[in-house]
């Protein structure tokens, strides 16, 4: 079988990995760097230059690399409990074990000087606390504040309307707590705040949202797929932590055109497509044959996931205060992908885009509006299977089982037919 | 409107003094029952855990059984961001409402108070208590003076102040009726829960202090006094806690009385096991535990209720006391195999 994993995938985990190997290089000599949550404007730190881990995508390399459970240990250890959340504490485990922990291909996660926050739901916000009163790191959390007069259709507007869709009570909020964080940054990177400098990122940011758009318009549109969801979500991540760098927008644009080429050439991941899927909720990390098999066994090939669309729909800001800009940027992401009715009509509106005939939505214990979006999407003609699992956490599930109501689900309710031998 | 607006409210941010300046009736949806009554109740308790999933404290999916058993009767709900169950109820309720019409449901707000030490959560909060005096003025018709807001203010602290001065008087009243107390106080007008609460003053101050092992109480909410109750039912006393629904906050008064000031006051009151800092918490729950003689400290969390599980390590390393953990517990109940258990092991209990 040839390789027909996508060029930017590789590439993106290459510039990654040397990135990282930068970054520890710098941390070791001495320079201050930051670990954030997904959630936070990143954009402002790297406007003073203060290189920064995402907490979320180090979990994934130590939990990829076998690297979690020792972090795991340690936070037990530490008095803090293994089992909330660990999907998230992995990295503060990790650092109080320092040295101890070398992650295969990527080496020990550096001590932060810094950590930042949002404060969504019970525990991240204890979570990072405990960076601050066990690990003893610098802590800035920002609120996390609701929406309580969601705009229709915000994917139509948020992107120029941003002071209507996201609220300006809420980006008052948020605009006051990163002029906060700004001395904060100051004193760490020993830089004075460049305006123009963030003004230039938000720009690049913007760019890499338009690329990231036009690559979901064209695998919305192409027939057959050309390009596998496993593929496209390192492809898309991987260049969303370098959001506001050259390096960022470029890697978006040849994720584009490689995937255009694909296209234009008439390449397909199956040779007989079926049946096209939506994939709704995290990335199933344990099982990622899943896709494969339904590939294989009925046609069936998964065209949608959260990652690539909300990169397309959720990140360009135009004009404006560029501080104002990136705190919209940041605020309300969990909104959009989970409450109804900002989740249940962009999910709607996807499978509409995409033309799927059915949807796996993946339904874990933590986030909130599954019941909604089911609802909306079979009220729009979309047959749904509600797959319930933990995405990391694999002890309750049983990949046969969970197939076997799959296959029941497609044959009956998408009238998609297994392969004949 | 006739009579007064009946007002369901959720959570420990929302403040009371601004149903009161209105002449609005609270009525706590968080201290109703928890357990199942009748098949009606039982089958919007299947609907409930259908519509919030399995991943939350299950509190919060006996509060929405009730409503949507029986919605008739509340003129609003609102609710806070106290916990994430409570957002998440809100973004049902707000659902269902925007959605079902049929269902009768009646308007729902979300009054989101912020607790981080800044200026600019300050300002966020007082914005949102103003927003929710709107509210309430759109409900009720009524438009409350400053003059009106600054006597509920008044009033609802003395209501604290009694509350507090009850709290301190346990074991003289046992935790339950305490707990009891305390969820009812938020559902009576100020004068009359000022009655209600003095009475209960006097009358622990006649009793005896009961002989009996002193415990104190923190994780999850307590609206009301079931669980409580359970735990005295082993023969210990609660003399003291830290609960959302129970003494937590108390102590913190309305320095100016408008709506500025209660929501200065609702912003500052963020010692919650769900906002607050495990340390800071820990710490002043030590002094209240110690204060009140207990001899030990029991954690109770309901199941996915995790913010308690964040604060036993540094709990246990900030007292003395043992601390006995009782987690992953149903809505209003608590395992009292467990809870003797872990009381037996420290030589509490027999
Ligand atoms: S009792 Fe222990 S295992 Fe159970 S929830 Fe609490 S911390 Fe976790």
């Amino acid at each position: 079988m040839t390789d027909d994993r996508l060029r930017t995938a590789r590439e993106a985990l290459r510039h990654q990995r040397e990135w990282f190997a930068e970054l520890r290089a710098e941390a070791e000599a001495g320079r201050p760097v930051a670990l954030v949550n997904a959630d936070v404007p990143h954009e402002l730190f790297r406007a003073f230059d203060v290189p920064y881990v995402v907490n979320q995508w180090w979990s994934s390399v130590a939990a990829s690399r076998g690297a979690a459970q020792s972090g795991l240990d340690a936070v037990a250890r530490a008095g803090l409990p293994r089992d909330s959340e660990p999907y998230n504490t992995i990295g503060l485990g990790n650092v109080l074990n320092g040295d101890a922990d070398d992650v295969p291909g990527w080496g020990v996660l550096p001590r932060p000087a810094l950590v930042a926050t949002d404060r969504t739901g019970d525990v991240t916000g204890k979570l990072f606390e405990a960076w601050r009163d066990v690990v003893g790191v610098e802590l800035f959390a920002f609120e996390s504040a609701v929406q309580t007069a969601p705009v229709e259709e915000w994917w139509q507007t948020v992107a120029d309307q941003w002071e209507h869709v996201v609220g300006s009570r809420r980006i008052d909020l948020m605009v006051a707590e990163l002029r906060e964080l700004i001395p904060v940054l100051e004193r760490i990177s020993g830089r004075a705040y460049d305006e123009t400098a963030l003004r230039e990122i938000m720009r690049l940011g913007n760019e890499q949202a338009e690329w990231n758009r036009r690559t979901r318009d064209l695998i919305a549109a192409a027939r057959p797929l050309p390009v596998r969801v496993t593929d496209t979500i390192p492809a898309v991540m991987l260049p969303q932590w370098h959001r506001g760098t050259e390096w960022g927008r470029d890697a978006a644009r040849a994720l584009h055109d490689e995937i255009a080429e694909r296209v234009e050439a008439g390449r397909g991941v199956v040779a007989d497509e079926r049946a096209r899927l939506m994939w709704i909720g995290r990335g199933l990390w344990f099982d990622m044959d899943f896709y494969r098999h339904f590939e294989e066994q009925y046609g069936a090939v998964f065209v949608w996931s959260m990652y690539l669309s909300i990169a397309a729909d959720g990140y360009a800001r135009y004009g404006g205060d560029p501080l104002r800009a990136l705190a919209s940027r940041f605020i309300g992401f969990p909104e959009r992908l989970y409450v109804a009715p900002e989740a249940t009509e962009w999910y709607v509106d996807q499978a509409q885009q995409h033309g799927v005939d059915g949807v796996v939505h993946l339904v874990s214990d933590d986030p909130r509006g599954g019941w909604a979006i089911t609802r909306a999407l079979e009220e729009a003609g979309i047959p749904v299977f509600v797959l319930r699992a933990d995405n990391a956490d694999e002890s309750a599930y049983d990949a046969a089982s969970v197939r076997a109501q799959v296959a029941d689900w497609l044959e009956s309710r998408v009238e998609a037919a297994p392969a004949r031998r | 409107m006739s009579g007064e607006a009946v007002i369901g409210v959720v959570g420990r941010d929302v403040p009371i003094e601004v149903f009161d300046a209105v002449g609005a009736r609270v009525r706590r949806l968080d201290a109703l029952p928890r357990g199942a009554a009748g098949p009606a109740f039982a089958d919007a308790f299947a609907e409930a855990g259908e519509i919030l999933g399995t991943g939350i404290d299950p509190d919060a999916t006996a509060t929405l059984a009730h409503v949507l058993a029986d919605p008739s009767g509340l003129d609003a709900i609102v609710l806070c961001s106290d916990a994430d169950a409570t957002q998440r109820l809100y973004y049902a309720l707000r659902e269902l409402a925007r959605r079902e019409h049929d269902r009768g449901l009646p308007p729902v707000h979300l009054a989101d108070v912020l607790h981080l030490p800044r200026a600019s959560s300050l300002a966020y909060t007082a914005a949102e208590v103003a927003r929710l005096q709107d509210a309430l003025g759109d409900w009720t018709g009524r438009r409350p003076s400053a003059g009106d807001v600054a006597d509920a203010a008044r009033a609802r602290g003395q209501v604290r102040r009694a509350l507090w001065l009850l709290a301190d008087l346990r074991p003289a009243i046992s935790g339950a009726d305490f707990a009891l107390l305390r969820a009812r106080a938020d559902e009576l007008a100020p004068e009359a829960a000022l009655v209600a609460l003095r009475e209960a003053v006097a009358s622990a101050r006649r009793s005896s202090p009961a002989d009996l092992p002193r415990i104190a109480l923190t994780g999850s909410s307590q609206w009301g006094p079931a669980v409580v109750e359970r735990i005295e039912q082993c023969g210990v006393r609660v003399v003291a806690d830290d609960c959302a629904g129970g003494a937590l906050g108390l102590e913190l008064d309305v320095r100016e009385p408008s709506v500025d000031g209660i929501a200065e006051r609702a912003w500052r009151d963020g010692q919650s096991a769900h906002r607050g800092s495990a340390l800071e918490r820990a710490a002043s729950l030590a002094v209240r535990a110690e204060r009140a003689g207990a001899a030990a400290i029991v954690s109770y969390a309901r199941r996915r209720d995790d913010a308690a599980m964040w604060e036993v390590g540094t709990l246990r390393a900030a007292t003395a006391l043992p601390v006995v953990v009782v987690h992953e517990q149903a809505a209003g109940d608590i395992d009292l195999s467990v809870l003797r258990g872990g009381l037996e092991q420290i030589g509490m209990l027999r």
